[in-house]
């Protein structure tokens, strides 16, 4: 059972793992670069240890580095955060073979969902909802293709084996496009990635972004917590989470909640995890798992009461969660905007020192941010400074306080996205709720048109 | 037989001892040079000025852990306020488990002081030693 545990991450994370580590009378080290010296979290350490110049590459992905920090520092445990190295399977296994305790998942269970199809596999036999499509990759033969995709249901898309971050991909909606757009995605897949290989799914026109948080230990314990609706995203980039989904027959997620646990059961799943869902027309598709604690476990923490990070550390232990299914309650509703420094109509990022920082309070509201007047923006990393969460009765109430938070909220020194939110507060379809994955961009866009 | 790094150590403190500052031994395919610094070369100067801050330049370590003034087989320190040091120079050993990596002198020059204490925890950039470089 370890006493002393390494932070290996930086900004609001490091100090909200600081935090759980602090209530659970842990000693916390925090490893930092030089860029983070000044950071409140660092001061509140009980040790800390700068490993290294700004870059990230030299400091919160060097494994090495942070390997050495913890043998220096006597910490037994090592909690990745999220982002860095929180989801490498080998930094979980270098962790392990040091003879630490790695907080997260079993390094094979990290490694699984890292590869997409194996995940879906996985998924499939577990009985969670996927995307419609086969699983592996498509045949030479156009006409065993046609057959496949009249099986799906158009529109589909087909994506490059080898593909990611959204190239190599290609959209059909009729059978007359196919035989072409299957020449083309191949053609180009050969030349991006050497790798012809093409599969295809069913294309979602209007997914929402919906996600199930579980909660697992090494005694057979394993639990969903709820659901949260990410959707409010630009360029992939999560803005607003809510907690729950609004507008979906809470009968169906309970369902998929419970094929998430049950996949969980077969994976040999322990610690927090989230399955990521496409829900659109009363149906969810799984698209991934994330194998950490993610930027928006707060609203499940304000719906249920668990401290999920502390969860983390206890299941890390070898404790057990100490409930079942049953005891969970979830009660109201929670609403995260991220905080970011950066420019709200351009979104260029504000890096610099913080003048003046004033945090909103209150009945409802919580604010995780490393952020003091006088800290430091370093322009290396990420631009989250912090997330202001909001929980009330009822959606209204948490908005209602969101609002009154925001313009609270003062941030001096550095440009931040606390204008967005405003605006997008006053938007009719954000406070109606339900929206799909592209009605920020949309709305985004449609703005700069009117003026 | 291998040469195991008690040997090492036993063979540096004979050494150190006799005044002999090199050896080099080789055994069954190995060979072990080992280079000991047996006394002062340069004596310290007899005076020193006030530190000039504004040209120092200092020695900072480049990795996180214990810091040792001195080699963990020797007593007297790498080296003391006022003595003259060539850039490279050994200044201190970070400790970081069974590793001991080198803190050197960025430049020639009198050192000025040296700041880490023995035994304290030191991460990068951490400043070790001052040096007033050769004007």
């Amino acid at each position: 059972m370890f006493d002393k545990v390494l932070i290996a991450n930086r900004g609001e994370i490091a100090l909200r793992i600081q935090r759980a580590c602090r209530t659970m009378g842990l000693k916390t080290v925090v490893i930092h670069s030089e860029a983070d010296r000044d950071a409140r979290y660092v001061a509140l350490a009980d040790e800390a240890l700068c490993i290294g110049p700004a870059p990230a590459s030299s400091t919160y992905l060097n494994v090495a580095a942070i390997l050495l920090a913890a043998e220096v520092s006597g910490a037994q445990a090592i909690h990745p955060g999220y982002g860095f190295l929180s989801e490498s399977a080998e930094f979980a296994d270098r962790i392990a073979r040091a003879g630490l305790t790695f907080i997260g998942p079993p390094a094979d269970c990290i490694r699984t969902m890292g590869d997409k199809v194996a995940a879906k596999r996985a998924m499939r036999l577990a009985g969670v909802p996927c995307v419609p499509g086969p699983d592996s990759a498509l045949p030479d033969d156009p006409a065993e293709v046609r057959a496949i995709v009249r099986d799906i249901g158009y529109p589909v898309i087909i994506k490059a084996a080898g593909g990611g971050g959204g190239r190599g991909m290609r959209i059909v909606r009729s059978e007359g496009a196919l035989d072409e757009a299957l020449a083309l995605t191949r053609a180009e897949a050969s030349k991006a990635f050497k790798n012809a290989a093409v599969y295809i799914e069913k294309f979602l026109e209007k997914p929402r972004h919906i996600e199930i948080q579980v909660l697992c230990d090494q005694h057979d314990n394993h639990l969903w917590l709820g659901d949260r609706d990410c959707s409010l995203q630009r360029r992939n980039q999560k803005v607003v989470e809510e907690a729950p989904a609004p507008g979906i027959d809470r009968a169906l997620i309970e369902r998929v909640g419970a094929s998430c646990v049950e996949a969980c059961r077969r994976i040999g799943y322990r610690g927090a995890g989230t399955f990521e869902f496409l829900y659109e027309d009363g149906q969810f598709f799984f698209i991934e798992m994330n194998t950490r604690v993610q930027v928006e476990h707060p609203v499940t923490e304000m719906t249920t009461g668990i401290d999920i990070v502390k969860a983390q550390i206890r299941i890390a232990q070898g404790e057990s969660l100490g409930m079942v299914q049953g005891d969970i309650a979830r009660v109201g509703h929670a609403v995260e905007f991220r905080i970011n420094a950066e420019d709200p109509a351009t979104f260029a990022p504000s890096p610099g020192t913080v003048t003046h920082w004033d945090v909103p309070g209150g009945i409802g509201i919580r604010v995780d941010s490393h952020i003091t007047a006088g800290a430091t923006v370093p322009r290396h990393y990420d631009s989250l400074i912090g997330k202001l969460i909001a929980h009330g009765g009822t959606r209204e109430e948490a908005l209602a306080r969101a609002r009154v938070a925001l313009s609270e909220l003062r941030a001096e020194g550095i440009r931040t996205n606390v204008p967005l939110h405003q605006a997008i507060l006053s938007d009719p379809a954000f406070c109606r709720g339900g929206y799909d994955i592209h009605h920020l961009e949309h709305w985004m866009n449609a703005r700069v048109a009117a003026q | 037989m291998p040469i195991e790094l008690t040997d090492i150590a036993r063979l540096a403190q004979i050494l150190e001892r006799s005044g002999v500052d090199t050896i080099e031994i080789e055994v069954s395919g190995q060979s072990l040079k080992l280079v000991v610094n047996t006394g002062p070369r340069m004596a310290a100067s007899p005076t020193l000025a006030a530190p000039a801050t504004d040209h120092s330049v200092i020695a900072k370590a480049d990795v996180a852990g214990h810091f040792l003034a001195a080699h963990p087989w020797r007593d007297k320190p790498f080296v003391a306020r006022g003595q003259r040091i060539e850039a490279g120079a050994i200044v201190g050993l970070v400790k970081i488990g069974v590793l001991y990596a080198p803190i050197v002198a960025p430049a020639a020059g009198t050192v000025d002081a040296v700041i880490a204490e023995t035994g304290t925890m030191v991460g990068y950039g951490t400043p070790i030693v001052r040096i007033r470089p050769l004007s």
